[in-house]
């Protein structure tokens, strides 16, 4: 049960073991029901096919704590594409970050999602953020907006869908 | 070379500080060792396993935070390989709380 993080700035890789089913893990990833259960709690749509649609839509409460900020934030608030989907092993996409126009414009990125089952219950899944050319959303997705509010990041979110699949609750629930 | 592992977990500081250093824990989820040590700063551990002779590492406790950091050097001497890398260095740092936005 450890996320590793490899801290470099143009590619980011974290890992973590989860005592759950590769497809229940697949699951978790790419349907909307799990995925606004965890993490940043938004609904995610895959299309999961090479070239298709892949979008988060933000929550409800991000959009009611911008407004309080004074900033409105986009319905879709992550998007790219499917580049490989290989159900319950693989998942690669695009994914550029919508909810600031900073994030917006350095465009999109890479993330490979990888689930092996270790076949003793266990499975490991690994995260692969390639950010050449993204260093602010590298800084946001690494947890360094931590302590203004931003979150953990990919190891905060990866921790939460463990616990969930492992408890069946949420850190928020 | 520096290796940086970050995990959220839903506990306390206490309970989390207690897995690190109790060796009953610790063997529940680190293939059985047994770490042993008093704990104080300057002071050293020892990490044993049942199943196998002599010790598997040992260091020296630079820094205790209790329960926040705990500063340790390692030496690894579970084969010849890892012996000659000599010590390396392990600092855990435990924070509380992290909320999303």
């Amino acid at each position: 049960m450890t996320i590793t993080q490899t801290t470099t700035q143009t590619t980011q890789v974290y890992r973590v073991y989860i005592r759950a089913g590769s497809q229940a893990i697949w699951d978790a990833i790419t349907k909307p029901e799990w995925t606004d259960r965890y993490g940043y709690t938004g609904r995610a749509e895959y299309d999961l096919r090479p070239g298709g649609a892949y979008r988060v839509h933000a929550p409800e409460e991000f959009k009611a704590a911008s407004a309080a900020q004074g900033f409105e934030c986009p319905d879709v608030i992550i998007d790219g594409e499917v580049i490989e989907a290989d159900p319950s092993h693989k998942l690669v996409s695009t994914f550029r970050m919508l909810m600031d126009p900073d994030t917006a414009s350095e465009g999109f990125t890479r993330v490979t999602h990888e689930i092996k089952d270790l076949g003793n219950g266990v499975c490991s899944l690994t995260l692969t953020h390639e950010l050449d050319s993204a260093p602010k959303l590298a800084a946001l997705v690494s947890g360094s907006f931590e302590d203004d509010g931003a979150g953990g990041g990919h190891a905060w979110i990866l921790s939460d869908l463990k616990t969930l699949l492992e408890t069946g609750t949420a850190f928020e629930k | 070379m520096e290796k940086v592992f970050e995990i959220y977990i839903r506990t306390t500081p206490e309970r989390l500080w207690e897995a690190i250093t109790d060796s009953e824990i610790r063997g529940k989820y680190q293939f059985g060792n047994r770490i042993s040590s008093d704990w104080t700063p300057g002071g050293r551990y020892e990490m044993t396993n049942p199943g196998a002779p002599g010790l598997l590492g040992e260091g020296e406790n630079l820094e205790l935070d209790p329960p926040r950091r705990l500063v340790q050097t390692m030496v690894a001497l579970w084969g010849e390989d890892v012996k000659r890398e000599g010590t390396s260095r392990v600092t855990w740092e435990i924070e509380v709380g992290c909320r999303g936005p």
